[in-house]
């Protein structure tokens, strides 16, 4: 026992020695690599920037330096579009970093480098690599089809439209990256979306109205109003909420039935949406939800019909007990 | 053997006992905080944080400020919460009463002008006198009500809440300008699952703070502080990534916390006949969650930093130290039913067992423990040569896991620029298993008495305002 014991003192003391030794090789190690990097790149950001303005091509370099320089091209990659950004392309192409890159994502075992190939991609930008990415949102790993994701708007790939949103219809990636990714894509995405209206999935259908709401205009509306009569709740909502950017009078009628709506959530949207619209024939509707509906609707009710009306708001307030209309006022007498 | 040799000699074999399985543990949790940290920090760069920060689609977060007597650091405070890097948030100042310029100061510095705000009545609270919005910053708005407590005051924010998740936030912590995304993104990743999720908390005294931010972090001079700073390291980056790998966390600190407005609800808000209500509402959460059958994720992220400022003197720390120890007990109290029962899963079998026989009852071996072993030694029935080599055994062990811990923040966090911060703490490291400890455990065997007298309330809170020099 007590040659145990020895045993483990003189093991933990060996161990302690060599964390204490990793520990202060690291910080020596790190702190140089460090300024060796920073000293490089400030040699190289000249002739990088010289590149990227067109006023020359770059010179011969090491194998570290091309790393620098790639980092930094990566980087800008992320922030320029236009001629800077074809040299960019044209310059990881010509260095075989997109193959490369694409070998990577479809082929590296640790999910980790599959994943920074995808981001990679996207940074680079090579308009070649779409369907390989619209690929890679079916691979078995979250991260992967994350990064895909990004880079496919980042590519501003249509492609990759009807595939994304199914994707966070299926919450493979998250809503807030493919949302992101398709609204990058603006209007060249609203035939696309307008498709997906008819998708057999309501999860499908909600995501792609509501990134019409965002990149759609005034002519979409029809088709999202119809929105209003779906059998999903979570359809129904998505379509209010929209009708809030892209409604017109012709939706009046839709949306103060939607008003009474079984789902709070669709009746909150619907208040916002005839708030928006500025009519003041849904002023009577929007006060009695204001008043009775659930904490939700009655706050969006009051907010949309002190937006249509205040003054009326304030003198029904004074004889009434909604609390959301008296915050509704107060909060309109502060803008 | 006489009884009373019986006696000494089965408590040496269970303080051993303990020592190896707490020790052990500990390792364990080491090597996969370890490979979890790793893999985090590269998910992180791939994750589409910065996407989420730019798409609309991002859910809104509720942040709540709970404040009793917080005159001295509420200004910077509520200034580093508006400076957060997200894109849907409003903050709900809650005024608990306070006795001092609390609600006064916070008034003028963000002219704060008095609004009649609806509130939920989801959760009952001790009546609130006034609400107010900021007229600068519209996303701000402050409850002023009658003193109930800090879980009452967060009660009342989470009915004041406009947005689906609420993040609670201690009134002298500072949060990181990203950190709330950072918190969020188990959420944004797996919103149908991920219920709450915690933050790691950093020691700022010693930083130094600008506008609410900390621009430059070194160690405090405090050699208290000092200690605690390790100490964190190893709760959080130990303790709580490891628990997190088995979805069994129970800790989600109170000074910032995010959780699922709906699952607060759900479960009736915080407690408010508890010190400890961060952690009593997280094992309620998981009990609802489990008792329900849903699928769910209760994490803990390790980038997100909030900057809390620790007890310099001796009397606060110990203190605090005390009202931790009483609130893990009044948990364990109140939710003895799910302790070992299989029906919770790890929470139940793994996580609860821990909490009660090596947090809650461990300071009981380990203050009566040594001494007993020493009788024991005394009447012969332990070898020199044995106890001295468990002690150095049993003390190298705690030094070689601290260290441990400083290798993984250096790692994979490396906040401390300073090299010779670093040769410090390593130095601490020591006496943070020989002394700290040891007083710890003296602190919470106090609160076991604390709890047999049925003490209630926090007791005095000295705050001397985040950033500004210490008068302890």
């Amino acid at each position: 026992m007590i040659r145990a014991f020895a045993f483990g003192v003189i093991a933990l003391g060996g161990l302690n020695s060599i964390l204490l030794g990793i520990l202060a090789w690291r910080r020596i190690r790190v702190a140089g690599a460090a300024r060796r990097r920073a000293r490089l790149e400030e040699r190289l950001r000249p002739v990088t920037l010289a590149f990227l303005d067109g006023d020359g091509e770059l010179p011969p370099l090491t194998r570290r330096e091309q790393e620098i320089v790639a980092d930094a091209l990566g980087e800008y990659a992320r922030k320029l579009r236009g001629p800077a950004r074809g040299r960019i392309v044209a310059y990881f192409e010509s260095q075989g970093t997109v193959d490369r890159e694409l070998a990577a994502l479809a082929t590296a075992r640790p999910a980790w480098r599959r994943a920074a190939a995808a981001h990679r991609l996207g940074d680079i930008g090579s308009a070649r690599v779409g369907d390989e990415l619209v690929g890679a949102l079916a691979d078995d790993d979250r991260d992967v089809r994350t990064a895909a994701a990004r880079s496919l708007g980042k590519l501003r790939h249509v492609g990759g439209v009807e595939p994304l949103l199914a994707a966070a219809a299926a919450s493979a990636v998250p809503t807030a990256v493919a949302s992101w990714a398709t609204l990058q894509m603006g209007a060249d995405a609203r035939p696309a979306l307008l498709r997906m209206l008819a998708a057999d999935e309501p999860a499908e259908r909600a995501g792609a109205i509501s990134v019409l709401a965002l990149v759609g205009d005034a002519a979409d509306g029809r088709a999202v109003s119809a929105g209003l009569g779906d059998a999903s709740a979570s359809v129904r909502a998505a379509a209010a909420h929209a009708l809030a950017r892209l409604g017109a009078e012709r939706d009046l009628e839709a949306l103060l039935l939607a008003l009474d709506d079984p789902s709070p959530d669709v009746r909150a949207a619907a208040a916002t949406a005839l708030g928006r619209l500025r009519d003041s024939r849904a002023l009577v509707g929007l006060v009695a939800h204001a008043i009775e509906d659930a904490f939700d609707v009655a706050q969006a009710a009051a907010r949309a019909a002190v937006a249509l009306d205040a003054a009326a708001c304030a003198r029904i307030e004074a004889t009434s007990d909604g609390p959301h209309l008296a915050e509704a006022v107060d909060l309109a007498q502060l803008a | 053997m006489s009884v009373l040799e019986i006696v000494f000699v089965v408590t040496a074999a269970v303080t051993i006992a303990y020592f190896v399985c707490l020790n052990g543990l500990y390792a364990v949790f080491t090597l996969v905080a370890a490979r979890s940290l790793r893999r985090h920090l590269q998910r992180r760069a791939y994750g589409g944080l910065e996407e989420a920060f730019d798409s609309p689609f991002t859910p809104g977060i509720t942040v709540i400020l709970p404040a009793f007597n917080e005159s001295a650091g509420i200004v910077e405070s509520v200034r580093s919460l508006l400076a957060l890097r997200y894109p849907r948030f409003e903050i709900v100042v809650v005024n608990d009463g306070s006795t001092d310029e609390t609600l006064a100061r916070a008034r003028e510095a963000f002219d704060l002008v008095p609004i009649r705000k609806a509130l939920r009545d989801a959760i009952s609270t001790k009546p609130v006198r006034a609400t107010y919005v900021s007229r600068r910053h519209r996303n701000l708005s402050l409850v002023d009500k009658e003193n109930g407590g800090k879980a009452d005051a967060l009660n009342a924010g989470i009915n004041a809440a406009r947005h689906p998740y609420v993040c609670a936030i201690d009134a002298d912590a500072l949060i990181e300008p990203n950190a709330l995304l950072e918190v969020a993104a188990p959420i944004l990743d797996d919103p149908e699952r991920v219920v709450a999720t915690g933050g790691i908390v950093r020691i700022a005294n010693g930083c130094t703070i600008d506008h609410g931010r900390v621009v430059d972090v070194r160690l405090p001079s405090s050699r208290l502080a000092v200690l605690q700073v390790i100490e964190y390291f190893r709760a959080f980056l130990v303790g709580r990534v490891g628990w997190t790998s088995m979805n069994a966390l129970l800790i989600i600190s109170g000074a910032f916390g995010l959780f699922q407005r709906q699952a607060v609800e759900e479960v009736g808000g915080y407690w408010t006949e508890t010190v400890g209500e961060d952690v009593e509402l997280v094992v309620r959460i998981h009990r609802h969650q489990r008792d329900r059958g849903t699928p769910y994720r209760i994490a803990f992220v390790p980038d997100p930093v909030c900057w809390t400022e620790a007890p310099e003197g001796i009397r606060t720390l110990s203190r605090q130290r005390r009202r931790w120890h009483r609130g893990l007990g009044q948990t364990l109290w109140r939710h003895r039913g799910a302790i070992g029962n299989p029906r919770y899963g790890a929470l139940g079998l793994v996580g609860l067992p821990y909490f009660l026989v090596f947090e809650f009852l461990g300071p009981v071996v380990e203050v009566v423990g040594p001494p007993l072993t020493l009788v024991a030694f005394l009447l012969g029935k332990l070898s020199l040569l044995f106890l001295v080599a468990f002690l150095v055994v049993a003390f190298l062990l705690g030094i070689v896991l601290t260290t441990a811990a400083l290798a993984l923040e250096e790692f994979n966090f490396r906040r401390h620029p300073k090299g010779r911060d670093v040769v410090r703490m390593l130095a601490y490291a020591v006496f943070e298993n020989i002394g700290y400890r040891q007083l710890n455990d003296l602190w919470r065997m106090l609160a076991l008495v604390d709890l047999a007298r049925r003490k209630r309330g926090w007791g005095a809170q000295v705050r001397r305002g985040i950033g500004r020099p210490s008068t302890e």
